[in-house]
C-alpha cells in the first residue's frame, strides 16, 4: 500500500516511510482516544443541562416528581454508555 | 552614371526635419535593435536604448536625469507566498523564509475528509517539522451560535494545552466530539498569523494568533480565537496544516509574507 502523500507548496509528494508511520501512529492515537473526548463532551453537556434546572432546587421552590426524574437520568447517563457506545449517538433524556 | 557635379555629394547632405513628412518614417527604416530593448533619452536628451531586463522585471522610473531602467518588483509590506488548493492531501505544508517578519495564512472552506476531527498545525525548521511531544502550547476560546442547541450550551468555551506535539486550531473546545465536520457545509475558515520574530533578531518564541469559524458534525457554527507558541524560538521554514485522521479533502490554504518596511 502507497504511503500518504502530502503537498508541500502545491505539489503532492509521497511521505516516506518514516513519515508514514508516524501519521498512522498519530491517527491510532486520536481514534483511541475518542471514548475519552465523548464521556468528557457528554458530561460538559450534562452538567449544563442539570445547571440549567438548578434553580427548581432552591428552598421556596417545589421540585415536581418530573423534574426530579429528569435530573436522576441526567446524573446515571454516562454510565448508561461504554467505549463503544459513547462515540454514537447520545439519546438525552427529555426536560419536562 | 557617376555624379559630376560640383556640389557636395548626395551622401553627404542633411535631410532636414521638415522634408520628412508626418508619418514618413516606418520601423523598417529604423536601425536594428536588440530584441525587448525601449528607447528613452539620455540626461542629455539624445536617444538611448534601455536594456531589456530579466522576465518578470517591470520598467521602473531611476529619478530625474537617468533613463529608466528594468527591474525586479518590491516586495512591499505584503506578497503572496504560495497558494494551495487542497485535494486529499494528509498535511499542506508551506515553506517560509526569513525574509518576512509575519506569515498569513488564509484558509478558506477546508474540508476533512473524515468526519469529527481537530484541525491542526505545526511549524518546521531545517530538521524538519517539529513533532516534539511537548514542544506547543495553545489556547482556543469560541461558543456555539448556531444550530438546533444554539444557546443551551455555556456562553462560551475553553481548551488549552501548554505541553502538546500540535497546535490545535479547531476541535470541540468544551472538550468532547463536537469537532470539525466533514459534510456539504462543514469545515474551516480560519485566519492566521505566525510571528517568525527570530527573523528581525527577536528572542520572543515562534507564536501565532488565529481567528476563524468551523462546523461541527451537526453543521453547527464555531466562531474561534486561538493563540500559542512553540516553547523556544524557531528559525522558521515550513508550516503546516492537517487533521487528526484522515486527508484534507477539500478548500484552498494561501500564504502572504508581511514586513515591517518595504
Amino acid at each position: 500500500m502507497a504511503n500518504y502523500i502530502k503537498n508541500v507548496d502545491g505539489v503532492k509528494i509521497e511521505m516516506s516511510d518514516e513519515e508514514h508511520a508516524a501519521r498512522v501512529a498519530e491517527e491510532k492515537a486520536w481514534e483511541d482516544n475518542k471514548p475519552v473526548k465523548a464521556f468528557r463532551g457528554l458530561r460538559n453537556e450534562r452538567n449544563q443541562k442539570l445547571a440549567e434546572t438548578d434553580f427548581y432546587g432552591i428552598s421556596d421552590l417545589t421540585m415536581s416528581d418530573e423534574m426530579k426524574a429528569y435530573r436522576k437520568a441526567l446524573r446515571d447517563l454516562p454510565a448508561s454508555y461504554n467505549n463503544s457506545t459513547v462515540v454514537g449517538t447520545i439519546t438525552w433524556p427529555t426536560k419536562p | 552614371m557617376p555624379y559630376l557635379g560640383a556640389e557636395p555629394a548626395p551622401s553627404a547632405l542633411e535631410v532636414a526635419t521638415t522634408d520628412i513628412a508626418d508619418d514618413a518614417v516606418t520601423l523598417a527604416k529604423m536601425v536594428s535593435g536588440t530584441d525587448g530593448n525601449i528607447i528613452s533619452y539620455d540626461a542629455s536628451g539624445d536617444p538611448v536604448a534601455i536594456a531589456t531586463g530579466s522576465d518578470g522585471q517591470v520598467l521602473t522610473s531611476t529619478g530625474a536625469g537617468s533613463p529608466p531602467a528594468f527591474e525586479a518588483v518590491s516586495g512591499g509590506f505584503e506578497a503572496l507566498i504560495g497558494s494551495t488548493v487542497i485535494s486529499n492531501d494528509a498535511t499542506i505544508d508551506f515553506t517560509v523564509d526569513t525574509t518576512y517578519d509575519i506569515y498569513k495564512f488564509v484558509i478558506v472552506d477546508c474540508v476533512p475528509a473524515t468526519d469529527n476531527v481537530e484541525f491542526r498545525m505545526r511549524f518546521g525548521d531545517s530538521s524538519g517539522i517539529d513533532t516534539g511531544a511537548s514542544d506547543y502550547a495553545w489556547f482556543i476560546s469560541g461558543s456555539r451560535v448556531s444550530g438546533a442547541t444554539a444557546g443551551s450550551t455555556t456562553g462560551g468555551e475553553q481548551a488549552r494545552d501548554n505541553l502538546d506535539a500540535q497546535m490545535v486550531l479547531a476541535m470541540d473546545s468544551s472538550g468532547g466530539s463536537n469537532d470539525v465536520g466533514s459534510a456539504a457545509g462543514e469545515g474551516v475558515n480560519y485566519i492566521i498569523h505566525v510571528f517568525a520574530n527570530e527573523t528581525s533578531g527577536g528572542t520572543m518564541d515562534t507564536t501565532y494568533t488565529g481567528m476563524g469559524v468551523s462546523f461541527d458534525p451537526a453543521g453547527i457554527c464555531y466562531p474561534r480565537f486561538s493563540g500559542g507558541n512553540r516553547h523556544t524560538p524557531l528559525v522558521l521554514t515550513t508550516v503546516q496544516f492537517y487533521f487528526s485522521s484522515g486527508n484534507l479533502s477539500t478548500g484552498r490554504i494561501t500564504c502572504f509574507g508581511l514586513k515591517h518596511a518595504a
